[in-house]
């Protein structure tokens, strides 16, 4: 069983009283000398970790979570200088030379990393990398042999050939898999996963964290679990500590820390997290933006961010905690957040409209190759039939590889369908009466990552004008005063306007992108994967301003997500797709209370969540990674 | 007995047409083709060749007498077949001016310039790789920032320029070295020296730039994390990643090689092909012009076919038509 927030497995207590700790460390300093000054990117942390122990770090980019664990075992690049101590079994890791490091780096300390494929060398095969780190071990008998147990104890299917494989032939979880088992060759005492299932999908994710915790658990084996995500955390680890801007700010067992945070920052985060149970609900924003790694300021750091915050905070920095069990960094710690979480104010619309998109058995294929004369396809959309109403929240949800964007795609007009077709407003698309550009000035399309959207050398202002020329004659004042209400409404004011792209967060890039959208007044908005790059705080600022701005123009919207939970915050109505097909669709309360498609409920029961339902434990889905789809589609037929 | 098309069929079927190299090589004798086409039509459109031979105010006789002798009152396609198995045999003609065959005038003046361009070769291409591997561990310091300045004023150094002021110093002022010819060891050192210079400083540009991209992946860190001698990630990770990287720009200089050194052969009157195609463009000696455009474009070829090969042996994801 897996323990959940409500419902922990009966773990053992990881505090200070009686045991030892495994790794201990003391007033970890680690700066960045850079062209433009020195960085602190973390400031002064403290941690005790236990034997066998699977702690949590959270925290949002540039928190210091990733660069104070790569400092524990000297991974930073040269113009990082470490201070402080990191005590294991007597040795001061941190200041041990660069050979005497490398013999407890794989043996004593093993790390795995984000985005497993770009960890293996990709013109390597499998057997090579396990090969390498044997090496060490100086043991070179029977390697293969040994090569092969490790796969099948990772359970990897014909280990033997797959030994032969180069990683590009691996999906991402086998490959994450690999680099699990080139990590536990060694039998280290402690595990650093940085990130491990961020870069792949909820149902591969749920299976690497229960493979984490069985190692874990069977070989004594302490993990660093290194994530932004508040629900994977609440999944398997025991105790959590919360980062910001270099510092731990709330330090705790799971279950309490989550249930009842102590810092306002913590409660923050939590808050800002869409709940599955609420839907169309306005989600909690933490004002303003994370400090910036080079900034000090005299009092607490998340003063000028923090609701509560006081006189004293404003001059006085807290101190850090002294080992106490539970501990937060703060002078005025918060009692439970039961009452903020249901009081969550709901955007909800009455929906009698007609249908404005109409979608009829498309289907979008892509040539493979010629195989013995006959020509091979694929379908990345296969027979899709769906409508969205006026005013309508319309969302498609599926993992990787399931056909979304090419949909997306499609829908825009930009990707010509096999067969099928698709009526927006009562026009075929793609007939010959069809005409795209006045079609682009009612449709548009917000993407994942906006710095890719946006012109790096134009100012905001400027590219927030450019679909006033494509679409309308306005004068040049017109223009500026039109784009500039339009960024007002998105929340960028007056003195973000004339920066360009890099002098912007990467919220407020996604905010310039969306007032580029909306400054037509388009009908209908395409939004794939709108909030995926983002931390959670600043996630629930833009789905706010998605859902303000859907209400208040009365604009139809489509929205592309992996993350069910967002779906849930901002839909109306979902459909779920699996390898090209909708498998099911329906109101939002319906599919999340009652989905009758065997892969709706296994995608609904592999999501990381901070539960409050005592009944429910998360599910980890049969068969192998990567073949759930696969399997499904088998049974589905 | 199998009927032709059968026989056809089953080669296919034993060549697996999709491979890797099927598609490389058949792209490599198509481009041969072509190149032997353009420069039979470079030729023929570069004016009668009686006229060019006779001169200008030639006898009508004699001219008749000549296109019948060489073939010229035939119709083109004729011409063009019977050019095109001369050239695969290896024969070009004979030289307008030396009347000697090409073939014979290519292969006297060959040695002479490979013997130049492929220590050239091997000295800029290791010393190259070493400095930039150098210049890449000690980024953003002085001996980066030196070998990078080195590098940039080597290679926007005009050979043409630093060939002179060689010559200057080491024949005319200190009378150490020979200017010009190719007879002794010491014949090669000024016209190393220049090409080297140049060529040298493009290896440790692309090496050095790619050593830091690859240092910059993840899966070195991955090793590095599990304690992997800094040695081993060296020579078994990331020097066959930069190979694959190298061998790009490697495609382009080796196919020049045989080109040699235009500029630099002729200030040092290397008895070489580089000098041979300027003065035979000088003499307008079209056959023998003819003829080495020829071998410089099929020896580009070759070479890009011999890159295509190794980046298909080095790179499994190429060998293997993975798509992503």
């Amino acid at each position: 069983m897996i323990p959940t927030l409500m419902n922990p497995c009966p773990s053992e207590d990881f505090s200070s009283d009686g045991r030892a700790p495994l790794l201990s460390i003391k007033d970890l300093e680690v700066n960045f000398e850079t062209i433009n000054g020195s960085i602190r990117a973390v400031r002064g942390l403290s941690l005790d970790l236990y034997a066998g122990e699977i702690l949590g770090i959270v925290g949002e980019t540039g928190s210091g979570k990733s660069v104070a664990c790569k400092s524990i075992t000297q991974l930073l690049p040269q113009n990082a200088s470490v201070k402080g101590s990191a005590l294991f079994q007597g040795v001061d890791l941190i200041k041990l030379r660069p050979g005497q490091i490398r013999s407890f780096r794989g043996d004593a300390i093993s790390m795995i990393f984000q985005d497993p494929q770009s960890c293996l060398n990709p013109i390597k095969t499998i057997f090579s990398h396990l090969k390498e780190v044997f090496q060490k071990q100086g043991n070179r008998k029977d390697l293969k042999q040994k090569a092969q147990q490790q796969l099948t104890a990772m359970q990897i299917n014909s280990p033997g050939k797959r030994l032969r494989d180069y990683p590009f032939q691996f999906s991402g979880g086998m490959a994450q898999r690999v680099q699990i088992a080139m990590a536990m060759w060694g039998q280290p005492d402690i595990l650093i996963a940085d990130e491990p299932t961020t870069a792949l999908d909820v149902t591969i994710q749920a299976k690497i964290l229960n493979d984490l915790k069985t190692l874990s658990q069977k070989n004594k084996m302490a993990v660093i679990l290194v994530t932004h995500d508040l629900g994977v955390v609440a999944e398997i680890c025991d105790r959590i500590a919360v980062m910001y801007h270099g510092k731990i700010v709330e330090l705790g067992e799971t279950r309490q820390t989550l249930s009842s945070p102590e810092h306002p920052y913590t409660r923050a985060l939590l808050a800002s997290i869409p709940v599955i149970g609420q839907p169309k609900a306005l989600l909690e924003t933490i004002k303003g933006e994370s400090l910036a790694a080079n900034m000090e300021i005299s009092g607490c750091d998340f003063e000028p961010r923090c609701g509560y915050a006081q006189e004293k905070c404003r001059s006085v920095a807290p101190l850090p905690g002294k080992g106490e069990k539970h501990f937060a960094r703060c002078f005025y710690p918060l009692p439970g957040m039961k009452k903020t979480l249901t009081e969550k104010k709901a955007i909800v619309r009455e929906m009698n409209t007609p249908a404005v998109l109409r979608v009829e058995n498309l289907t979008c294929r892509f040539k493979l190759g010629q195989e013995s004369g006959e020509k091979e396809f694929f379908s990345a959309v296969d027979n899709v039939s769906f409508s969205i109403k006026k005013g309508e929240i319309f969302g498609i949800v599926g993992e990787s590889g399931s056909g979304k964007s090419t949909l997306a795609k499609s829908i825009m007009g930009l990707t010509p369908p096999f067969s099928g077709s698709i009526q927006f407003k009562h026009q075929y698309l793609f007939s010959k009466e069809w005409n795209f550009k006045s079609y682009a000035a009612n449709v548009q399309y917000v993407f994942q990552d906006p710095l890719g959207a946006l012109d790096p050398r134009m100012p905001i202002i400027s590219q927030v004008m450019e679909p006033l020329e494509i679409h309308g004659n306005l004068g040049k004042a017109e223009k500026i005063k039109k784009a500039t209400e339009i960024l007002a409404q998105c929340g960028l004011n007056h003195s973000f306007i004339h920066r360009k792209p890099y002098n912007l967060s990467g919220g407020q890039r996604q905010r310039a992108v969306l007032a580029r959208a909306l400054i037509n007044n388009p009908e209908f908005l395409i939004c794939d994967e709108p909030v995926s790059a983002m931390d959670v705080s600043v996630q629930a600022q833009i789905l706010n301003l998605l859902k303000r701005l859907a209400h208040e123009k009365n604009m139809t919207v489509l929205i592309i997500s992996h993350d069910l939970s967002v779906m849930n915050n901002m839909c109306d109505r979902i459909g779920v797709m699996l390898a090209g097909r909708i498998v099911e669709q329906g109101t939002v309360e319906r599919i999340f209370n009652a989905p009758t498609h065997p892969y709706t409920q296994l995608l609904m029961s592999a999501i990381p969540r901070i539960r409050r339902n005592r009944q429910t434990t998360a599910v980890t889905p049969p068969g192998e990674v990567g073949g759930i789809q696969d399997e499904l589609l088998f049974k589905v037929g | 007995m199998a009927s032709p098309v059968t026989m056809v069929r089953r080669l296919f079927a034993f060549i697996d047409t999709r491979s890797y190299f099927f598609v490389k090589l058949i792209r490599a004798i198509i481009t041969a083709f072509l190149i032997l086409v353009i420069s039979f039509l470079m030729i023929r459109s570069s004016g009668n060749p009686a006229q060019i031979y006779l001169g200008e105010e030639a006898m009508p006789e004699a001219v008749e007498y000549f296109n019948k002798k060489w073939g010229l009152d035939k119709p083109i396609s004729i011409q063009f077949v019977s050019y095109f198995s001369r050239a695969i045999k290896g024969d070009f003609g004979h030289s307008l001016i030396k009347s000697r065959p090409v073939y014979q005038i290519i292969m006297d003046r060959l040695p002479a310039t490979l013997s130049l361009m492929i220590p050239a070769a091997i000295i800029s291409i290791v010393f190259g790789v070493f400095l930039g591997m150098t210049a890449s561990a000690h980024r953003k310091k002085m001996t980066d920032t030196g070998i990078l300045v080195a590098s940039t004023l080597g290679f926007s150094l005009p050979n043409f320029f630093f060939g002179v002021l060689l010559i200057f110093f080491f024949s005319i002022v200190l009378g150490w070295l020979p200017a010009s010819g190719n007879n002794t060891i010491s014949h090669y050192i000024m016209p190393l020296i220049a090409i080297v210079t140049a060529d040298l400083a493009i290896f440790t540009r692309f090496s050095r730039a790619a050593f830091i991209d690859i240092y910059e992946q993840h899966y070195i860190t991955g090793f590095r994390s599990l304690g992997v001698r800094e040695s081993r990630i060296f020579f078994f990770q990331a020097l066959p990643n930069a190979a694959n990287a190298l061998l790009t720009i490697g495609g382009f200089y080796i196919g020049s090689l045989v080109s040699g050194a235009i500029v630099t052969e002729t200030i040092f009157a290397w008895p070489g092909l580089g000098s041979l195609l300027i003065s035979s463009v000088k003499a307008r000696d079209f056959p023998l012009v003819q003829g080495l455009i020829l071998l410089f474009g099929i020896s580009i070829v070759v070479a890009n076919l011999a890159i295509d090969f190794l980046y298909g042996i080095l790179d499994p994801r190429i060998r293997k038509g993975a798509t992503t």
